[in-house]
């Protein structure tokens, strides 16, 4: 039993960094996100990293608790929203502590496809990564920066809205569309960016 | 030239039985080659002059397959059960893998429910270690199946691709494209995880080890009632040596001229007569008659059979392979491993299925791939779908099977089908000749009246015939012989001689002539068996016309034929005129069947369509005849027919079935519905139903073990 035990100490740590070897799609997730980084507009707010999209409104916030995005409020309202009133929209999802140990947004990304893999994804159908913000909200960004036309995308489940009284189809700079996914096709609303 | 038998190995699928037979047929010297896929046996002739057996068992290797040892009944029955235990073994280990495997890639498509998931292998997530997940399970599957890419790209470099082909053509195009893949997702294309086809690899050899596993179990079956009769053959024997001493040895140690004893309740180990003492005798198991046949000195007894009460010594004249025992298992393996006439077509298709199929499964897959805008993933979809799909399996194993059914049905009720054409012949008879005497009567005529002083002359010529009614002249007469000279007996007229100084002519009927002058007449009557009426009357029932054949004079003829419910008689015909008397019914259109037990019943037997001997007859007429009943019953007559017929009808569903299952499946996995807004098929279902064709064909033919006579 002891020999078993020692067997596995010297064999689990191969095994995980033959695993770690075998994320592809997170290790490419973060070196395609730094290239993402160097193209926007990043701000170090004592350890809150605010990149922000070229409408200088839609910003994804990076925090060692949490990662979110934010975007403007008044477009929804003016496409019926009958909710509370407020300047901007927060959808955001809690992370591990990150410990204020980390000085980019690159690493930030790092630190979550560490520790909390299973919010970091792949997106065939546009060829992105993503990481998922809960209910159906995320931030993608594009696997080649090159050859894709939507670098980063902010997606939004719309239901919450529509609920609240949104036309979907009339929500001033997001597009509802229907979006390919491993589940099927879902109704998205988007905004996307091209950076180059 | 000599017959040969040899047991083959390695065949999986009709296309091998073709290939062999084809392999055997090229060496000059030999002939009447036939393969049979279901006993795993070559049967041909050859000139031991021409042609030596090491080079037909070469050109058999040559071609790929193996010619195995000759074994006995029990070697071989251990060689199947283990070749149906490794196989069941492999589908366990394959399925043990190909579920998980399914289950993994089947799951992140499923999108109506939520089922459980291992996190670690999302593949879009984790793409990579998804897909080595994958093939970690789809190398046990592709390990236990490494026959079928073994035997499948042998044959397909020796241009004679078989099943196997099929599936190693297919698995291997899902797993090279499945690996590139795999590659695509090294180089950062994820994607490409979404075009991972090890689950059809791997679920595909665990459904055909599964199919191959139960056909195996099913074959096996087919062969009950020979392993049954196998088993009722003695192992040893209790020799009383040359002091006196009895001793027990094997079987295969006694001796022809040995003398045996048989104790109450034991097995008579061979055939003989009996020596000493007086027994009754249970020969169910040769002729089905169920009431004891008793025993006394120089009586026969036969191998096989059960000695009931008393103590039997008796002198062994037949053994081994040349007692009745013996020649009937022959009898029935050989027929069991001869085809019929309708097995042709699916012979000639399984030879050239294979390769249509992968012309096929080419061509429908690059056509798919430059004519649609679908992609690469379709047109393989297609293509490793029609290769699958395609089962020359059931088209081969169609009519043997239903023949091992069939013919060890009949063998199970005292009927000796001699081969698989008899067995096709016999559903088409629509006409059958009986002989009379022996066949429809109890053959043991008896005097009943007696016209002028002529017993006496009669009896004292008679004596010299073994005629029947000559027979019952001489228990009929008491009194004492009279000298006789030149007896002569004119075959189915009568007999002749000189009787104190007269010229005596006893003419079949019985009349008595003296110096040519009619002197007087003794009426014989030989009684019909009891169950001659029930027979005619089920034979007439069935549409089939019934006619008596006979020497006999018409009178009597009639009257017997009157009696059984025989409207129409031939009478008066020799015996070297009973086979032309078959041949005019036969111009007539008629199929006709002959049912006779003597050495004068041959020819008749020979020319008929169908040839069918009273197994109480004389070996001659049984090595005529197409069927053998081992009972004197003639209501076995129509429960051949009936087997017969039932038999072909189950061959005909099998093929309807085998070349019904192709017809369709092949558009269908080709993608013919998918061209008109229907599903395209998963090659996942296209391998169950690959599999499940076999299995239903021999669940068919099994059908028949339930055959009632």
């Amino acid at each position: 039993m002891k020999k078993l035990a020692v067997i596995a100490l010297i064999i689990m740590p191969a095994i995980l960094t033959a695993c770690s070897q075998l994320d592809v799609v997170g290790t490419d997730a973060v070196r395609a996100f730094g290239e993402i980084v160097s193209s926007m507009d990043s701000v170090d707010d004592s350890g809150t990293w605010h990149l922000t999209a070229p409408d200088g409104k839609t910003v994804l916030i990076l925090n060692d608790n949490f990662v979110s995005i934010t975007f403007e409020a008044q477009p929804f309202y003016d496409a019926g929203f009958n909710g509370e009133i407020q300047e901007q929209f927060v959808k955001e999802r809690g992370i591990s502590d990150a410990n204020k140990s980390h000085d980019s947004p690159r690493n930030m990304v790092e630190h979550i496809v560490k520790n909390d893999r299973e919010i970091v994804g792949y997106h065939s159908a546009l060829d992105h990564y993503n990481i998922d913000l809960g209910d159906g909200n995320m931030f993608e960004w594009a696997k080649d920066l090159s050859s894709n036309d939507k670098d980063i995308v902010f997606v939004l489940n719309p239901e919450p809205f529509i609920n609240a009284g949104v036309d979907p189809n009339a929500i001033e700079g997001w597009t509802f569309a229907k979006v390919p996914t491993d589940n099927g096709e879902v109704d998205k609303l988007l905004k996307f960016f091209d950076l180059k | 030239m000599q017959t040969q038998t040899l047991p083959i190995g390695g065949m999986t699928c009709a296309a091998c039985a073709a290939r062999v037979q084809k392999a055997i047929s090229k060496i000059s010297g030999t002939d009447g080659v036939s393969v049979n896929f279901a006993t795993e046996k070559a049967t041909f002739s050859y000139d031991p002059a021409l042609v030596r057996l090491a080079a037909v068992k070469e050109a058999v290797i040559k071609a790929g397959y193996k010619v195995l040892e000759k074994s006995d009944a029990d070697e071989d029955r251990e060689r199947k059960q283990k070749e149906i235990r490794v196989l069941w073994t492999k589908f366990i280990i394959s399925a043990i893998f190909a579920l998980p495997l399914l289950y993994i890639a089947m799951v992140p498509m499923i999108k109506i429910v939520r089922l459980p998931f291992p996190g670690g292998l999302d593949p879009m997530i984790y793409p990579l270690i998804y897909a080595i997940a994958e093939i970690i399970l789809v190398i046990p599957c592709i390990a236990v199946g490494y026959r079928f890419y073994f035997v499948g790209f042998r044959a397909l470099i020796m241009r004679a691709p078989n099943m196997d082909s099929l599936i190693a053509v297919g698995t291997t195009a899902a797993v090279l494209y499945s690996a590139y893949n795999v590659f695509q997702i090294t180089n950062g294309n994820f994607g490409a995880v979404e075009s991972l086809y090890f689950e059809t690899a791997g679920v595909i050899i665990t459904l055909i080890l599964l199919g191959k596993s139960l056909e195996a179990r099913a074959k096996g079956r087919t062969s009950d009632a020979i392993k049954k009769l196998m088993g009722l053959a003695p192992k040893t024997a209790i020799i009383i040596d040359s002091e006196g001493k009895e001793r027990e040895i094997p079987i295969d140690d006694v001796e022809i001229g040995d003398i045996l004893l048989v104790k109450p309740g034991a097995k008579i180990p061979v055939d003989g007569s009996v020596a000493d003492g007086h027994s009754a005798v249970d020969e169910s198991m040769l002729t089905g008659e169920s009431i004891p046949v008793d025993k006394a000195a120089g009586d026969k007894v036969f191998a096989a059979t059960i000695n009931a009460n008393g103590i039997l010594k008796f002198k062994a004249e037949k053994i081994g392979s040349e007692t009745a025992f013996s020649q009937i298992i022959k009898l029935v393996e050989d027929a069991q491993g001869s085809k019929a006439p309708i097995a042709a077509l699916a012979d000639t298709v399984s030879g050239i299925f294979v390769p249509i199929v992968i012309g096929i499964a080419l061509i429908v897959g690059i056509s798919w791939f430059i004519f649609s805008n679908l992609g690469l993933e379709h047109a393989l979809t297609i293509f490793v779908s029609v290769l699958v799909i395609a089962c020359p399996c059931a088209l081969g194993l169609a009519t043997p099977t239903a023949i091992m059914v069939g013919t060890g049905k009949g063998a199970e009720n005292g009927i000796l089908i001699k081969g698989g054409e008899a067995l096709e012949t016999a559903h088409k008879i629509d006409t059958i000749v009986f002989d009379k005497t022996g066949t429809i009567t109890e053959g043991k005529p008896v005097v009943t009246a007696v016209e002028g002083e002529v017993l006496q002359l009669a009896a004292s010529l008679e004596k010299f015939s073994n005629h029947p009614i000559a027979k019952a002249i001489c228990e009929h007469f008491d009194g004492e012989f009279l000298a006789a000279e030149k007896f002569e007996e004119i075959p189915g007229n009568g007999v002749s001689g000189i009787i104190n100084g007269k010229n005596i002519e006893i003419r079949r009927g019985i009349k008595v002539y003296e110096n040519g002058e009619y002197i007087g007449k003794i009426v014989v009557s030989d009684t019909p068996k009891t169950s001659s009426k029930a027979a005619i009357e089920r034979l007439r029932s069935m549409g089939i016309e019934v006619v008596m054949l006979t020497g006999d004079a018409r009178e009597t003829a009639e009257r017997v034929a009157a009696e059984v419910g025989i409207s129409r008689v031939l009478s008066e015909v020799f015996p070297q005129d009973k086979a032309n008397e078959i041949k005019k019914l036969q111009a007539e259109g008629k199929c006709v069947a002959m049912v006779g037990d003597g050495i004068n019943d041959a020819p008749a037997l020979a020319q008929a369509d169908i040839g069918i001997a009273i197994g109480s007859g004389t070996d001659v007429a049984m090595e005529s005849a197409d069927i053998v009943l081992m009972r004197s019953d003639l209501r076995d007559v129509p429960t051949a027919l009936k087997l017969s017929k039932q038999t072909i009808r189950n061959i005909k569903q099998n093929l309807f079935w085998a070349f019904g299952y192709n017809v369709v499946g092949i558009p269908i996995a080709a993608g013919v519905l998918y061209l008109f807004g229907g599903p395209l098929l998963n090659p996942i279902f296209a391998a169950a139903a690959m599999s499940l064709s076999s299995v239903s064909v021999l669940t068919n033919a099994l059908r028949l073990k339930r055959f009632k006579a």
